[in-house]
């Protein structure tokens, strides 16, 4: 039985692995952040006024400027290691996870360009959680749940919907031309469903199908939703393995317990 | 009820429905989206309604001291490798770019002016970048283009999406 205490603890322990590949993948590239890489924080501070003038703009260019920036992502990979590692009170989570909070948002302040839905998943799971651990008044902890939950089948819905209006979609071409691609591609199975237009016309109506039926999860009952995720996890691993999508994978999944927790209460 | 439950679920409240309207193309939400540094109200729309079929491809060309100009070489980026289901470090430099081409015709599209361009975060960020890259003395000034394809560069024929003008080398 997955109980609010346990759902919150496995969305967080599962979150913070989706944030240790992005602080390790960040490291690793760490040459893009530097004043002669494509995130050039001298350039991309000048967005916003406050970047640049005032208290607050030095103490972000103290803290954002390379290499202080790869210390500050450092730090962050640390923290998140322990809490998706030890077994912590609710004490020690909340103090771990307002640094990571903290020092996630400075990071998104960093990267102007270059987030994706990930990056938003796992900061949506983020806050929901600090609210969790940060009372513990039933109500709020349900409603943090729940709220993760209802974003999670939102974000499905949301998208299967707007692909449903999409010719792209409905013609069964998006599916290859996106699987061409460098980036998100996998160019022999690409090739392969251009020779057989009817099985990529059947994998975009699938995925549409999927992704419109996230409500089921609300009005379904258990047995519905389980079998949701269940989909649903078949399609995150294939998203990474053909699409490269690996944040993706760890973001999402780490709202599966809350719609967990959301079918049994509506149920 | 406590007033940090209150204010808390009031926040989740208000954080849903503004989530929710932000999935329709709303004027307004345009608007708070602008303000929304910190990438809070979410577009779950993925890959729809028009799915990135296309690669982003960043070129450069110099023109030399005596005139001539070189011709365009392309800013490589890696190939996602076999592991990228779990490691995938360059993916944010993949969709940095695409976001970059993304807010250039986005800023053409507003100021409707070819002069103002060169004001674009974007381009004064790609410019900066290849300026920088390394080349001997003999180079002058720099020109960059942006190019879609649909796949490798090498594979397909480009379609152009932008080319600066050229810009003094320091």
């Amino acid at each position: 039985m997955l109980t609010l205490d346990s759902a919150a603890s496995l969305m967080l322990r599962v979150c913070t692995v989706s944030i240790v590949i992005s602080c390790a993948e960040i490291i690793y590239a760490h040459r893009d952040y530097t004043g002669s890489g494509l995130q050039n924080w001298e350039i991309i501070r000048t967005i916003y006024p406050w970047d640049t003038e005032g208290t607050f703009a030095r103490v972000l260019d103290a803290i954002l400027r390379y290499p202080r920036f790869i210390w500050l992502v450092s730090l962050l990979l640390l923290v998140a290691i322990g809490l998706a590692t030890l077994k912590l009170g609710e004490h020690a989570t909340i103090y771990l996870l307002t640094i990571v909070i903290i020092i996630w948002f400075l990071i998104q302040l960093r990267l102007r360009f270059g987030l994706d839905g990930a990056d938003q998943m796992a900061s949506i799971i983020l806050i929901a959680l600090w609210l969790y651990y940060l009372s513990d008044d039933v109500r709020l902890r349900t409603a943090s749940i729940v709220f993760v939950a209802l974003q999670l089948i939102l974000s499905y819905v949301a998208a299967g919907v707007a692909k449903l209006l999409s010719e792209d979609w409905r013609s069964g071409s998006a599916i290859s031309g996106i699987l061409r691609t460098q980036a998100y591609g996998t160019p022999t199975v690409a090739v392969s469903l251009e020779q057989y237009p009817r099985l990529s016309r059947a994998i975009c109506y699938s995925v549409i199908a999927f992704e419109c039926l996230g409500w089921v999860c609300i009005l379904g009952g258990s047995n519905w939703s389980l079998g949701f995720l269940a989909t649903a996890f078949i399609f995150h691993i294939s998203c990474a393995f053909l699409m490269g999508l690996n944040t993706f994978l760890w973001s999402f999944l780490s709202g599966f317990p809350a719609v967990i927790v959301l079918s049994r209460i509506v149920g | 009820m406590n007033p940090v439950a209150t204010l808390g679920i009031s926040l989740l409240l208000v954080w849903f429905v503004i989530s929710i309207l932000a999935q329709f193309n709303l004027r307004w939400i345009v608007a708070v989206r602008s303000w929304d540094i910190l990438c809070m109200i979410p577009a779950w729309t993925f890959f729809a309604p028009r799915p990135g079929t296309t690669d982003t491809n960043l070129l450069y060309r110099d023109q030399l001291i005596d005139g001539t100009i070189t011709p365009w070489r392309t800013v490589t980026t890696q190939k996602p490798g076999t592991l990228r289901w779990i490691w995938n470090p360059y993916r944010r430099r993949r969709k940095c770019l695409f976001d970059m081409s993304q807010n250039l015709q986005l800023f053409a599209a507003a100021t409707r002016s070819v002069e103002r361009i060169v004001l674009d975060v974007a381009y004064i960020d790609l410019l900066t970048f290849v300026s920088r890259l390394p080349r001997n003395s003999l180079h002058v000034s720099t020109q960059f283009l942006l190019a879609y394809t649909p796949g490798p560069l090498k594979e397909n024929q480009p379609q152009i999406l932008f080319i600066s003008g050229f810009h003094p080398l320091s």
